[in-house]
C-alpha cells in the first residue's frame, strides 16, 4: 500500500464529501470526517493510499492459495472419511456419504425435491439408518409418498473403501417398512449393493445410481436414447416405462408363438392359413416385432447377467407383488424355462425374417 | 465579486434594489450554507433553523456593511453568522435547562477558537472564496458542479498539460469562445477542425476543459490561475 498526499483548497462543501481543487489542476472529492465540516477557500491535505500492483497480484495469489488449500483439505477430509455412498430415490433424489460406522458424514441432493428433503433434515450425529427413517418421514410429509399411490424407494450402497464389509440390506428394509407401516404407505422397497465403478459411471451421467440403473435397462430396452430422457422422471415413472416395455414384447412374442408355436403344431392346418394370413399382414408389422424381440432377448441376457453381479432384495410392502418384481419375476420366469423357449423365440425371429424376406420377394412383383 | 462592485451593489441595495438583494443571497448563498455547517460541525441543508439563522444574518450584514472599517464582507458575514449561531445555541440550551459550566466553557473555547478562524480567513481566503463563488455561478450555466469534475479531470500528467494546452489553444479563437459562451456549448467540431484534436478525448474530459476555459478566461482571478497553468509546474497559493 503506498501513500500519496493531495494538496488543494476546497471548493464546495456536499452533504458527504468536499470538493478539492488540487494544486496539479485536478478536482479530487474527499470524503467528510465525522465533525469537520471545512470552509470553502481553506486549503486541505488528504492523504490517499493507492493499491500497490504488485502487492494486489500477490495478494490475488495468496487468497486462491488458500482457497484451494481450504477446499482440498475439505475434499480429502470428506474422502478419508468416506466408507460408503447411499442413493436414495423416492422422486426426492439424495445421495449420503457415509463413515465406516454408517454416519452420516454428508448429505448430497441430486435433485430440487431431494433439496427440499435434505434442508429439512439436520443429519448431524446420525447414522443411515436414522436419516433414511428421516427422509422417508419426510417424504410422506411433502407428499412425495402417499395413500391413493403406490410408491417406490430403491436404495443403492457404494463400498467406496476395498476393507468395508457391512450386512446392512436387511436392517434398512426393516426401518423403511416400520416407517411405511406407521403412515400406512404402500410402496415397493428395493435395496441394491453397486460397485465404484458403476457409481462413477452414474456420477458421470449425472444421475443417481438409482435412476442410471433404471436408465441402463430402458436403454437395453430401446425406450430411451438419451440420460437426458431420465432424469427428470422419478423412480416409479421409470419403473412403469420398463414395465411397459416388458409388456408389449411378451404380447409380440405372443404372436410369434401363435406363428411358430405350439398352435401351429397342434393344428397344421392352421399353420397354412396364419402363414398365409402372415404373409398378408406383413405390410402392417414388417421388421419391427423382429427388432423387439431381439431386443428383449439381449435384455433378458442383460438383466440376468446383472441379476448375478449385483445384491439385489426386494420387498413389497402391502402389495402382494410390486411391478418391479413382477417385471423380475417375469424375467426369472423367462430365464428359468427350458431352451426351448428361447429357441422357439429365437426361431420365431428366423420365422419372421424368413416371413419378411419372403414378403419382400412377394412384394416386388407387386412394385 | 471586485470589491468596487460590490460597493456598487451594496449601496444600491441600501437605496432600496431588492432585486440586487436578492440576487447578492443568492450568489453567497453556497458561503452562507457552509458557513453555517462549519459553525454546527454537521451538514446542513435549507430546510434547518441554523441556515434560515446564517440567511438572517447574512441579510443583516448586508444592511450593515462598511467598507472604511477594514475588513472583507466575507469576513464580516462570517463573524454575523457565527454570532447569531452561538446566540442561538445558548437559547437553546437555556431552554433546555441543560446549560453547564463545562459546556460554557467549551463555547467559550470555541469562540476563541473561531476568531482565530477568522483572522486566518481575512487574511488568505476572502478573496479566493470570492472567485470561488463566480466559478460556481458561470459553471452552474453550463449545468457543471464542482463535484462532477473529478470524473471528468485526466489522471495522468501528461493528458492533464495536453488539456491545459488545449484550453489555452481554445482561447485563442475568439469566435469559439464567443459560441461557448453565448450558446453554452463546446463547439466540438469546430475545434478539431482547427486544432485536430481528437473529438473522443474531448468529450472524455469536457467539463474539465470548460472548466479551465472559464478560468483562463477570467485572468483577474489571480489565485484559481495559478491552478491551471500549462505545465508540470503549478503554483501553489
Amino acid at each position: 500500500m503506498k501513500e500519496y498526499k493531495i494538496e488543494g483548497v476546497v471548493i464546495k462543501v456536499t452533504e458527504s464529501e468536499y470538493v478539492l481543487f488540487c494544486d496539479d489542476g485536478t478536482f479530487r472529492n474527499i470524503p467528510l470526517t465525522k465533525d469537520n465540516i471545512p470552509m470553502m477557500g481553506e486549503r486541505k491535505t488528504y492523504t490517499a493510499s493507492t493499491r500497490n500492483l504488485a502487492f494486489t497480484a500477490l495478494s490475488t495469489v495468496a487468497v486462491a492459495i488458500l482457497f484451494i488449500a481450504f477446499i482440498s483439505y475439505g475434499v480429502f477430509q470428506n474422502h478419508s472419511k468416506t466408507h460408503y455412498i447411499a442413493a436414495i430415490d423416492i422422486n426426492p433424489s439424495i445421495e449420503a456419504y457415509l463413515d465406516e460406522d454408517l454416519n452420516v458424514i454428508k448429505l448430497s441432493p441430486l435433485n430440487t425435491d431431494g433439496k427440499q428433503v435434505v434442508d429439512s433434515i439436520d443429519s448431524d450425529g446420525m447414522d443411515f439408518y436414522q436419516v433414511v427413517d428421516l427422509i422417508v418421514s419426510q417424504s410422506i410429509l411433502k407428499g412425495y409418498l402417499t395413500t391413493d399411490e403406490k410408491g417406490s424407494i430403491e436404495t443403492t450402497l457404494v463400498k467406496v473403501r476395498n476393507d468395508s464389509n457391512l450386512q446392512w440390506e436387511i436392517y434398512l428394509i426393516e426401518v423403511i417398512q416400520t416407517q411405511l407401516q406407521r403412515k400406512s404407505i404402500d410402496a415397493d422397497v428395493q435395496v441394491f449393493n453397486e460397485t465404484k465403478k458403476f457409481y462413477d459411471q452414474s456420477e458421470g451421467a449425472g444421475v443417481s445410481m438409482n435412476k442410471y440403473r433404471h436408465y441402463q435397462t430402458l436403454r437395453n430396452q430401446g425406450l430411451v436414447q438419451d440420460i437426458e430422457e431420465v432424469k427428470e422422471k422419478s423412480i416409479r415413472e421409470l419403473l412403469d416405462m420398463i414395465l411397459e416395455g416388458v409388456k408389449r414384447v411378451p404380447v409380440e412374442a405372443e404372436k410369434g408363438k401363435d406363428n411358430s408355436g405350439e398352435n401351429v403344431k397342434s393344428n397344421p392346418e392352421s399353420r397354412q392359413n396364419q402363414s398365409q394370413s402372415t404373409k398378408g399382414d406383413q405390410s402392417d408389422y414388417k421388421q419391427e416385432p423382429s427388432i423387439n424381440k431381439d431386443v428383449e432377448l439381449r435384455d433378458t441376457k442383460t438383466r440376468n447377467k446383472s441379476s448375478s453381479s449385483e445384491n439385489v432384495t426386494s420387498t413389497n410392502q402391502k402389495s402382494s407383488e410390486a411391478p418391479s418384481n413382477r417385471d423380475e419375476s417375469s424375467n426369472d420366469n423367462e430365464a428359468n424355462q427350458n431352451a426351448g423357449m428361447v429357441d422357439s423365440q429365437i426361431h420365431s425371429i428366423d420365422n419372421t425374417k424368413q416371413k419378411n424376406e419372403t414378403s419382400k420377394e412377394s412384394q416386388i412383383p407387386l412394385q | 465579486m471586485e470589491n468596487l462592485k460590490l460597493k456598487e451593489i451594496l449601496l444600491e441595495i441600501k437605496n432600496g434594489n431588492e432585486l440586487e438583494r436578492e440576487r447578492l443571497i443568492r450568489h453567497y448563498k453556497p458561503y452562507i450554507l457552509n458557513v453555517v455547517g462549519h459553525i454546527c460541525k454537521r451538514h446542513l441543508t435549507w430546510s434547518n433553523d441554523e441556515t434560515s439563522i446564517g440567511l438572517i444574518a447574512f441579510n443583516r450584514a448586508i444592511n450593515t456593511f462598511e467598507f472604511d472599517k477594514g475588513r472583507t464582507f466575507v469576513n464580516y458575514v462570517y463573524l454575523l453568522i457565527q454570532r447569531d449561531i452561538i446566540d442561538y445555541f445558548r437559547k437553546e440550551k437555556r431552554h433546555l435547562h441543560l446549560v453547564s459550566d463545562n459546556n460554557l466553557f467549551d463555547h467559550d473555547k470555541a469562540e476563541l477558537k473561531a476568531s482565530l478562524e477568522l483572522y486566518q480567513q481575512s487574511t488568505n481566503t476572502s478573496e479566493l472564496l470570492e472567485e470561488i463563488l463566480e466559478l460556481d455561478e458561470k459553471l452552474s450555466k453550463f449545468n457543471i458542479s464542482f463535484e462532477q469534475l473529478e470524473r471528468h479531470s485526466p489522471k495522468h500528467r501528461k493528458t492533464r498539460i495536453k488539456v491545459m494546452e488545449m484550453a489555452f489553444e481554445f482561447i485563442q479563437h475568439s469566435d469559439l469562445v464567443d459560441e461557448l459562451v453565448g450558446k453554452k456549448v463546446f463547439p466540438v467540431s469546430s475545434f478539431t477542425k482547427r486544432t485536430g484534436a481528437r473529438p473522443k478525448s474531448i468529450e472524455r474530459h469536457r467539463k474539465y476543459l470548460i472548466t479551465i476555459i472559464i478560468i483562463q478566461l477570467h485572468p483577474e482571478w489571480r489565485r484559481l490561475s495559478a491552478f491551471v497553468q500549462a505545465g508540470p509546474g503549478s503554483v501553489k497559493i
